[in-house]
């Protein structure tokens, strides 16, 4: 169902694509079934789609493009894409370390209820720095001593905001990785927001709109760390430790699919 | 913010002694250090209060004002509700590296963390109670925060002042009245009193988190990081917990590392217990400030008694 | 096991057991891959010792330049203390931007260097091959073209040709026959 509604909107279908994450009703038995507005799972993700290299020329045909690295990242209505360069000169530039810099664009269109200004907001300078936060802990930055590496971010479409920055961060990871910068781990991230006493996983906005409490988290399973946790709004500790437990678990899921496409992006 | 410079010897050495569980204070794993509070001190505010984290007057002060104002409702707005907008300046006084631009990425995190707390129904504040007329007026509570010494800890010592400000906070009382206009149709109408005596507190603002930062340093991780703690901390996490010991906020500040899901969780074990007792100290230290304002004693403080009072 | 294509932060195996090459980090006694790209072993040395486990990436790999690198760059500036350069290659790979370096006249010889002149070094648009001896300053990274393999590797004389080295500190024009000062790179 979700998936026609993607495909009457795109526009320019992608020549490959990758199997989705979870199939209907793959993540088990729903205590609430059909209890959401797409007939997910109350711990489904959202179907995922990735591609590497779209705006750096890709892997084969030499790139036309300034970019070192880039990538596309779509989960539902959520779309992302991002460029990396570097590493190069920084303006700003530290002897020892290398820098990570970040930028975060919502599209003009990004939005469904207004029009976003050209002039950088204040909610994108915040995002800008949670993505720093959240991804520079899986750059091996003492790599690049007095370089600089830059991510630009631009939103296409964005469909609940935690979802969004944790599409976000998952996009600059496989960018990062397309460009070939070392890193410890790639970054999956993933969001939940709270719907009474349950945790639903990948909120659309109007979920989250509804929810009293989200919860978004950046994990590197293989590393085994937690680079990023955002919690919004009130919730009880026990709820806060079930979630931090359920995000994290739900991070791995996602990191397998980032890594399948990483994987089949070279194949 | 490291700011300051660390001999490898020097980190090496706090590290371990975290992971022992020393500190170069003495001070243990989770105790904080001193903090003193005022409150009410602008007189042009609605609230105020003055927080500081340290030892003999040497520490991180924050200074926080709260404004309330009027505003007309717009549509797209919340019908039923008033807002809260919070906004921290780290002032160049604090450290040369603040000057110019210097500050914006610590500024963003900061008014970013307080409107996390503090800019929502998670805050505790009744938000519908600001709300003058519906679809018409509201009270916009403007929580301004400047950072005037940073030796450590922003954060706690931040939150600590924007919960002392608002609960000092009063309100000039609104009489809303129903007038018919020419058509003869019931028009609401307010009126602000303007009556210094006859103000109401904020309703709800017992129940304001306060919040606690962990830094991870080695393996283990400390509560209020002095500043040679802050120049070695791995990561860093920011819990707000509210009276009822709800986690009202987690924020993750800059890093370099992450935390092991483990340890995250045991974090959040320690922020309820550091909390309780962090809201007990912070009750009687509000007390005593609140009491030490009514009675007029702070009259302007003198170098000697200035220091006195840390 | 060789020819896997393998993610960032997947295990590769011990530390007991291989050597870390490049693309690989090491923690807590585990061979990581550190970049998306296949993995590759080469066994151990004659010496003994323990094979190696790289992950080789075939399109580019972009370089940083780092002490004691050789790096390839053109003199975009001079002055009598010192000339500007923008490093184009570090090693064998290219610069995804070019990095900006300096190099100081004292480090322009390795003897006599009081007696170096900057202009009977370099000409802005000379191709220099230099080594890396400093991170140096906020801004550049501080070259040296002391040792004989160092030095201008290509230039062009005033009339617009190539120029071939014909000693250790001048190059002809083979058409017109001028000469001119360089510090030459050795030939190879």
């Amino acid at each position: 169902m979700a998936t026609n509604i993607m495909d009457r909107r795109r526009i320019n279908g992608p020549a490959r694509s990758v199997e989705p994450l979870y199939g209907p009703g793959a993540a088990g038995a729903d205590p609430f079934a059909g209890g959401r507005a797409d007939g997910r799972g109350l711990d489904q993700v959202r179907a995922i789609y990735m591609k590497t290299g779209p705006l750096s020329g890709g892997q084969h045909e030499p790139s036309e493009s300034a970019a070192s690295g880039s990538a596309y990242y779509e989960q539902g209505r959520v779309r992302v894409s991002c460029a990396v360069y570097g590493p190069r000169q920084g303006r700003r530039s530290n002897a020892r370390m290398g820098v990570f810099d970040c930028e975060f664009r919502y599209a003009p269109f990004a939005c469904s209820w207004k029009r976003r200004s050209h002039v950088r907001g204040a909610d994108e300078k915040e995002i800008s720095l949670m993505l720093e936060h959240a991804v520079a802990p899986a750059i091996r930055l003492e790599a690049y001593p007095k370089a600089c590496i830059d991510a630009f971010v631009t939103v296409i479409e964005s469909d609940g905001k935690a979802a969004t920055i944790a599409a976000a961060i998952n996009c600059i990871s496989a960018a990062l990785a397309d460009a070939g910068i070392e890193m410890y781990d790639s970054v999956a991230a993933c969001s939940m927001g709270l719907r009474g006493a349950q945790w639903v996983a990948d909120c659309c906005q109007a979920e989250e709109d509804a929810a009293p409490c989200s919860m978004l988290i950046a994990h590197m399973p293989s590393a085994d760390e937690v680079t990023y946790i955002l919690q919004h709004g009130k919730a009880t500790p026990e709820q806060t430790d079930q979630a931090v437990q359920t995000c994290t678990n739900m991070c791995t899921r996602v990191y397998a699919v980032i890594c399948r496409c990483l994987q089949a992006s070279l194949e | 913010m490291a700011s300051l410079i660390l001999s490898p010897a020097e980190q090496d050495y706090i590290t371990r002694g975290v992971e022992k569980g020393l500190r170069a204070d003495g001070r243990g794993g989770l105790d904080r250090r001193e903090v003193s509070l005022q409150t009410n001190m602008i007189s042009q505010a609605n609230g105020s209060a003055r927080c500081r984290t340290g030892h003999l007057g040497v520490g991180t002060d924050v200074l926080v004002g709260v404004k309330a104002e009027v505003r007309t409702w717009t549509a797209g707005e919340p019908e039923d509700r008033g807002a809260v907008e919070c906004s921290v300046e780290c002032s160049p006084s604090a450290a040369q590296k603040f000057e110019g631009r210097g500050a914006d990425d610590l500024n963003v995190e900061l008014t970013q963390l307080l409107d996390r707390i503090l800019g929502g129904p998670q805050s505790g504040i009744d938000l519908g109670a600001l709300c003058i007329i519906p679809r018409q007026a509201y009270w916009v509570l403007h929580v301004d925060a400047l950072v005037l010494d940073v030796k450590g800890s922003i954060a706690d010592t931040l939150v600590w002042a924007a919960r002392a400000a608002l609960l000092s906070t009063r309100l000039p009382r609104v009489v809303v009245e129903s007038v018919a206009d020419e058509d003869g149709n019931m028009q609401s109408e307010f009126d602000v009193v303007d009556d210094p005596e006859d103000q109401v507190p904020l309703q709800g603002a017992e129940d304001l988190p306060l919040a606690v930062t962990f830094s991870q340093i080695g393996k283990r991780y400390v509560v209020d990081a002095s500043e040679q703690e802050d120049a070695v901390t791995q990561a860093r996490v920011t819990v707000a917990v509210s009276p009822q010991m709800d986690i009202c906020a987690i924020q993750k500040g800059a890093a370099l590392r992450g935390f092991p899901p483990s340890l995250l969780t045991e974090i959040l074990h320690s922020a309820r217990t550091v909390a309780r007792e962090e809201l007990l100290r912070f009750k009687d230290l509000f007390a005593a400030a609140s009491a030490k304002s009514a009675s007029g004693a702070d009259e302007p403080s003198t170098a000697s008694t200035f220091i006195g009072t840390f | 096991m060789s020819g896997v294509v393998v993610t960032p932060g997947r295990r590769l195996g011990l530390a007991a057991e291989y050597e870390a090459g490049s693309g690989t980090y090491v923690r807590s006694g585990m061979v990581y891959a550190s970049i998306l790209g296949t993995r590759a072993e080469e066994p151990a040395g004659d010496a003994g010792g323990k094979p190696t486990v790289r992950v080789e990436r075939r399109n580019a790999k972009f370089a940083v330049p780092a002490v004691g690198s050789e790096v390839l760059c053109r003199v975009v500036r001079l002055n009598p203390r010192a000339a500007s350069v923008a490093i184009m290659m570090v090693g064998e790979t290219p610069c995804q931007e070019d990095f900006q370096g300096i190099v100081r006249v004292q480090d322009i010889r390795a003897t006599e260097k009081d007696l170096v002149q900057m202009t009977e070094s370099f000409r802005p648009g000379d191709v220099v091959r230099a080594e890396v001896i400093s991170l140096g300053d906020q801004r550049s990274y501080y070259l040296a073209t002391v040792r004989n393999e160092h030095g201008v590797v290509f230039a062009q004389s005033a009339a617009g040709n190539t120029m071939v080295p014909i000693s250790w500190e001048e190059m002809q024009d083979p058409r017109t026959g001028a000469v001119e000062k360089r510090k030459c790179a050795k030939p190879f």
